[in-house]
């Protein structure tokens, strides 16, 4: 055989193996390869629907089957692992007759340092590069963007692709579980799963509380986060823009509710700098200005909801947490719809 | 531009292409060269002024060399390049650290003077090609080698992308022959340099950039922690580093190659030397080879009179190893980084001279132990060193020492599972292979399944564990 023709070959079948072999990791480690999953929360009451656009940071936080019934009518959402309001203003338009919309930010989700790793598998390439433009981006900032997109691609043959530290703490945790470590240890591990409308979160990750870990374990979530961002934080991009363009959607259809969710002090005490903070107030105050009508809500100006005690890991609320903050939107959404 | 980046992938697919397109070999150059400034251009812009006109004033003084039969002249012209070349690299890279320095004397003698600071930019890859056009004045000079005879190859030689950043520092003579006549491209020199980009993708992706966030913050404050992280991070940093360099050099040689050019091997499996010599001879081979070449050897020469040759070979090791630490960087704690490895291999020729035990040396016993001492040995002086390598400050560095070897309890105590599986991946690796075997060139010579074995376990090592957040190369600050 030809020595070129035998190359091709191998490196088919390599390519084949090494695909297979990565199909292989993800089903043992069970890798969310969706990049959004629906969810309906609450009954059907015939009320028009409202929709929520909220990261695992809005659905930890909050117990939004109360809420739903609190409105009395279902809300409808997607589970979106790290969603930002990029990747939600992709949904919002698929539910027009929703009449409240809820969208939950924070420090953690409107940061552009931290893209949603399924951002190219829902927003089209054409208006990413649209929004790029828009926001006059630079090119660091849109290399970044853009090369999710072939990276997206190269997903359909290794699922695995640029997933290793996530794979990595997957696979520590099988292999405790493997030699008959309690699996309760390894669920308070393994991190925050989506699950939207399924009433509070009673696993033994929400249980945990952020002010009982020892300080290794604070250190090695921090450096695995570090390493997750992208660049510089920063609160004045893409996210935002998204931001303006959901609430002006939203008021147009109804009403808009912008909840700002709190962040753990260990968290805001590594990343989060008073200038950042200015920062973030200043970026709130640019979406107010572009929507006025849109109902405010400040759970993270909550005294007390921002201590390390109310949170299960650096930025999900435990079962306290999120007590304490459904308890003061639910206080708030009365007070709106007291508001004429 | 990194060598793990999309727009590398994508830059390289597009000079390979216009190279096949090319029928001429003499436009492929010039191609190459227009290729290897735009690859520099992505790193600085006002650096690459700097760059040719370091090569097109050495390719004139080297031709002025060549044709000048006197020795006075031709010393002069010699003179000037290394005093062009070295005040360059000098006040580009050390200029701040002298002024750092004179204040500071000033300072001990009660005359205070204000910082003072220059602004100036470190232009990419100055250390590496400084060294590559230095290496062709002298063997120039001492006509080892004829002078170029075209400004294209030589500043295509400077130039060159592939190893333009980090090395290897190919000499003159190795690489400028190569640019005389067109290279075949074979495609097993396709699929070698396909091996060699791959390995050296896995070391970079896969091991170098994982244990980075780690070490990083081990580094970054190493007061806080206790003795036992201090430790793993300093394993972990000797993982990284070497993972990081050869992953690059690996990269480097596998490009060149893919283009039909071969660049002399950079590491040869360091961590398993027995002895600080033998280290040597396989921690960045090309560089130690130029200091070997260029420095020491002429030192021993100029001090042969010298009547304790152990002492003249101890001084001039001292000194060629506390420049090789200086010209990595402006800063005092890789001039002991130096020293500490002067000093090791000193105390290593003084022993193989003087050796005590050499009458227990036939006992296989005693060959075991001592074989197994001796690595420990050598790794410890290595990891020692680097400590001050990556230090920030010396006082770092020796809060970091201080509490490794009192095993301080007291401070976070951070088990890295990255650096532990880092450290255990490597060490099998080191004892399992032989290490004189070049897996890179001896995979594409073998039959088809151990073959398909090989690319796939190196295909899933990067699609499942590789980062893709790729970290600039470290040596690309030297």
């Amino acid at each position: 055989m030809k020595r070129s023709i035998q190359l091709v070959l191998v490196l088919i079948a390599a390519t084949a193996i090494a695909a297979a072999g990565s199909h292989g990791v993800a089903s043992w480690l069970k890798v969310k390869t969706q990049a959004a999953e629906p969810f309906t929360i609450g009954k059907s009451t015939g009320n028009p629907p409202a929709f929520l656009a909220a990261s695992s940071v809005g659905g930890y936080g909050i117990v939004w089957d109360q809420i739903a019934g609190q409105l009395d009518t279902q809300i409808k959402t997607w589970g979106i692992a790290g969603g930002s309001p990029i990747e939600f203003e992709q949904f919002q338009k698929q539910i027009p007759e929703a009449r409240t919309t809820f969208i939950v930010i924070s420090t953690y989700d409107l940061d552009e340092a931290r893209p949603c790793d399924f951002r190219a598998a829902i927003v089209p390439l054409g208006q990413a590069v649209e929004s790029l433009q828009a926001e006059h981006a630079d090119w660091s900032y849109s290399k970044q963007v853009l090369s999710q997109y072939p990276m997206t691609w190269l997903r359909t043959l290794f699922p695995t692709l640029g997933r290793s530290r996530g794979l990595m703490g997957a696979a520590l945790i099988n292999i405790k579980d493997m030699v008959k470590r309690s699996p309760a240890s390894s669920q308070s591990m393994a991190g925050p799963v989506i699950k939207f409308g399924k009433g509070p979160s009673e696993d033994e990750y929400t249980k945990q509380k952020l002010s009982d870990w020892p300080s290794s374990q604070v250190v090695g979530k921090l450096v695995a986060m570090r390493v997750d961002f992208q660049g510089a934080h920063n609160f004045d991009g893409a996210k935002k823009l998204a931001l303006e363009r959901m609430l002006q959607f939203a008021n147009q259809h109804g009403r808009a509710l912008l909840v700002v969710m709190p962040i753990s002090s260990a968290y805001t005490k590594e990343f989060i700098s008073p200038e950042l903070v200015k920062k973030f107030e200043a970026a709130l105050q640019e979406v107010e200005h572009s929507s006025p009508q849109t109902d405010l809500v400040r759970l993270d100006q909550v005294p007390g909801l921002g201590d390390d005690q109310n949170f299960c890991d650096l930025v999900h609320m435990n079962l306290t947490g999120q007590k304490l903050a459904t308890d003061a939107l639910q206080a708030q959404l009365k007070q709106v719809a007291h508001q004429p | 531009m990194n060598f793990t980046s999309y727009e590398f992938i994508v830059f390289f697919g597009l000079v390979l292409l216009v190279m096949g397109c090319l029928r001429n070999f003499s436009l492929q150059k010039w191609f190459l060269l227009a290729a290897s400034c735009a690859f520099y251009l992505t790193w600085n812009v006002p650096c690459l002024a700097l760059i040719l006109f370091t090569a097109v004033t050495d390719f004139f003084l080297a031709r002025k060399i060549s044709t000048t039969p006197e020795p006075g002249p031709r010393q002069r012209l010699l003179v000037t390049s290394l005093v062009l070349n070295l005040g360059l690299l000098a006040f580009f890279k050390y200029a701040n650290f002298i002024l750092d320095n004179i204040a500071a004397v000033l300072g001990l003698v009660g005359c205070h003077v204000g910082p003072w600071h220059l602004n100036i930019i470190l232009p990419p890859a100055i250390s590496f090609y400084t060294f590559a056009s230095l290496s062709y004045m002298l063997d120039v000079y001492y006509e080892r080698m004829p002078a170029c005879e075209s400004v294209r190859d030589y500043t295509l030689f400077i130039t060159f992308f592939p190893k333009l950043l980090s090395g290897p520092i190919v000499r003159a003579r190795e690489l400028l022959p190569q640019f005389q006549t067109r290279p075949t491209v074979t495609t097993e020199d396709v699929e070698v340099g396909l091996t060699y980009f791959m390995m050296g993708a896995v070391k970079k992706l896969v091991i170098a950039d994982q244990v980075a966030p780690h070490v990083n913050l081990i580094f970054t404050n190493p007061g806080q922690y206790d003795g036992f992280t201090l430790a793993l991070g300093a394993l972990g940093y000797a993982i990284q580093i070497y993972c990081d360099f050869s992953g690059y050099t690996d990269m480097a040689i596998g490009c060149g190659r893919v283009m039909g050019f071969r660049f002399p091997d950079n590491f040869k499996m360091p961590y398993s030397s027995g002895n600080i010599t033998e280290f040597w001879r396989r921690w960045h081979i090309t560089l130690s080879q130029w200091f070997r070449d260029y420095l020491f050897l002429p030192l021993e020469i100029i001090t042969r009179n010298n009547p304790s040759p152990m002492l003249r070979v101890s001084i001039n090791m001292m000194i060629t190893m506390l420049l090789c630490g200086l010209w990595h960087g402006a800063s005092w704690t890789f001039v002991i980084w130096g020293g500490i490895h002067g000093a090791a291999l000193s105390i290593h020729k003084i022993w193989t001279v003087k050796n005590p035990l050499a009458a227990l040396q036939p006992y296989r016993w005693f060959q075991l132990l001592w074989g197994g001492f001796s690595h420990v040995l050598t790794l410890g002086v290595v990891v020692l060193g680097l400590v001050f390598f990556r230090a920030q400050s010396i006082t770092d560095a020796m809060v970091f020492l201080k509490r490794t070897f009192t095993w301080a309890h007291g401070g976070t105590h951070l088990v890295s599972p990255y650096i532990l599986a880092a450290v255990a991946g490597l060490f099998l690796v080191h004892v399992v292979l032989q290490k004189d075997r070049n897996f890179a060139e001896e995979l594409p010579k073998m039959s088809l399944l151990p073959r398909i074995i090989g690319y796939a376990s190196l295909l899933l090592l990067l699609v499942v564990l590789g980062a893709t957040d790729s970290s600039t190369f470290i040596y690309f600050q030297f």
